[in-house]
């Protein structure tokens, strides 16, 4: 039994399969992470304490298959954050796990961050909340929150983690960093934890269906109207010629990518109209790209900014999100318009 | 030599990590960085003239634990149940917690734990643990090490 790279059409990055045997050695795989012939014994359980914890549970249980998302790990070979999933399978009578590797670290580093901040607010929430009685007033805990910027002001939330995410966490893009961030800081933080809690939610969808594939024929232009016509929002979409009527492709991806740049909801302070185009290329590599052009009309890009830092951050994690199925975002304020250029390669058959 | 799987769980932010961090490492920070998912780590201990290998999955705290992914339980035979001192909300949902989580993994042994004693003085501490209905099994601190050693051997000896 041979395991090639993943079968799938999609240039999925971060993504290797390994064939163990029932001593956890390392019978196939196909290396995409990591080198397994480079590795130091022969079990592969000894050299990850998450296996070495798991292995045998894996071999003994009754599920055939069993994931664990969000495993952080330490090793040097496999330093981040992944997915696992563990397939049983009895090739030629004998007991072998398929063991399934995502690599989600620069996603997950981003939901740390949003995660970082919806938990910062609770608790923020939880101490405000006993502000007439604080329950030990002299403890230092108390003292640091009540005495905590933030907690001066009734309606905003200041923190150094919104700095971190708009400026050098979120790889926010540079037309977001040239701006003042200090404006953006000041935030409702209910509005602000809802649209997080929100995104945490829409990062995990989105992830679980990167790993199924259900390839089916879109109708990409009744998709994109009706998630226009859900997100409540204004817009034109605009279709090249060439775009097939219909795409044999991924369903799932596909529309977990448009709900996530249409489904916006829409801060604009102005009621122009948002253009999206959707053009179609062939693809140097193969396949054929398809692109989506999102262009915002924006009168004050300031004003745009500090109503939208919670679309700033979800953009940002949109594009570590297309970066595992090596698609691009891009963006640029041109006369007065904030336009998103998303681009990514999808099969076609 | 005998592994055990153990878990630290609780509500986010009573010092789940900070107490791994301790323990493993002999390790503190002042900083407070959220958890996703899950990290596992291992420590040899002799209890008891046997060695006993640890190995201690640090959970992200959910304000309720039917919201952690139930295939980080497979397997547990140790479980420290974490909450903080000085927030009262991290203890009021420890009853219902710690229920589902001896019907979840049945075999397992429960620790509960009281963690960032270095913010409470004695009577606060006092007055707390009045008011925590279940009995604490052990009050600690991440931050200065206090009883932290200790409860992770504790449960070991219960383990063996």
């Amino acid at each position: 039994m041979t395991i090639n790279r993943p079968k799938r059409d999609w240039k999925l990055c971060g993504h290797q399969v390994i064939l163990l045997d029932e001593q956890g050695r390392v019978c196939e795989s196909c290396d995409t992470i990591f080198d397994t012939k480079k590795l130091i014994s022969d079990s592969i359980c000894s050299q990850i304490c998450f296996l070495e914890s798991e292995f045998e549970v894996i071999l003994n249980s009754s599920a055939r298959k069993i994931t664990f998302e969000k495993m952080q790990t330490e090793c040097n070979f496999l330093p981040g954050y992944y997915d696992f999933t563990f397939c049983k399978q009895e090739i030629n009578k004998k007991p072998y796990v398929i063991w399934e590797i995502y690599d989600h670290t620069k996603v997950y580093e981003q939901y740390i961050n949003v995660q970082q901040i919806t938990n910062e607010l609770d608790i923020h929430q939880e101490f405000q909340n006993r502000k007439s009685k604080p329950l030990f007033p002299d403890s230092f805990l108390t003292k640091n929150f009540f005495q905590s910027s933030y907690l001066s002001k009734d309606k905003t939330y200041q923190s150094y983690l919104i700095d971190d995410l708009i400026r050098s966490k979120f790889d926010v893009f540079d037309l977001m960093v040239e701006q003042d961030v200090n404006q953006i800081l000041q935030l409702n933080p209910s509005d602000l934890k809802e649209s997080l809690k929100i995104l945490i939610n829409e990062i995990s969808t989105f992830l679980k269906h990167i790993k199924q594939n259900q390839e089916d024929w879109i109708d990409m232009r009744s998709m994109c109207q009706a998630y226009c016509l859900s997100a409540k929002r204004k817009m034109d979409v605009v279709f090249d010629p060439d775009v097939p009527q219909k795409v044999f492709t991924d369903a799932n991806i596909i529309r977990q990518l448009v709900a996530l740049l249409c489904g916006e909801k829409s801060n604009n302070l102005n009621s122009k109209l948002t253009k999206m185009n959707v053009s179609y290329c062939e693809s140097i590599l193969g396949g054929r790209n398809l692109v989506f052009c999102f262009q915002e009309p924006v009168d004050d890009i300031k004003a745009f900014l500090n109503s939208s830092a919670d679309r700033v951050i979800k953009l940002s994690v949109l594009k570590s999100l297309l970066s595992l199925l090596s698609g691009t975002l891009s963006s640029e304020y041109l006369e007065d318009d904030l336009i998103f250029s998303v681009s990514l390669t999808i099969p076609v058959k | 030599m005998i592994s055990k799987k153990i878990i630290l769980t609780g509500s986010f932010g009573v010092g789940k990590t900070s107490i791994f961090n301790q323990f493993i490492f002999q390790k503190f920070s002042d900083k407070y960085l959220t958890t996703i998912g899950v990290k596992v780590n291992k420590k040899t201990m002799n209890v008891k003239g046997q060695e006993l290998s640890l190995l201690v999955w640090d959970i992200a705290g959910e304000v309720t634990q039917d919201k952690v992914p139930t295939s980080y339980f497979l397997g547990a035979s140790g479980i420290i149940y974490v909450m903080d001192l000085s927030r009262p909300l991290t203890f009021d949902k420890a009853e219902e917690d710690t229920k589902y989580l001896k019907n979840l993994i049945p075999g397992a042994k429960l620790k509960l734990v009281g963690n960032k004693k270095d913010l409470l003085t004695e009577s606060e501490l006092a007055e707390t643990v009045a008011n925590i209905k279940l009995p604490i099994d052990s009050i600690t601190s991440a931050k200065t090490g206090e009883n932290i050693l200790e409860l992770f051997t504790s449960l070991a000896e219960d383990l063996i």
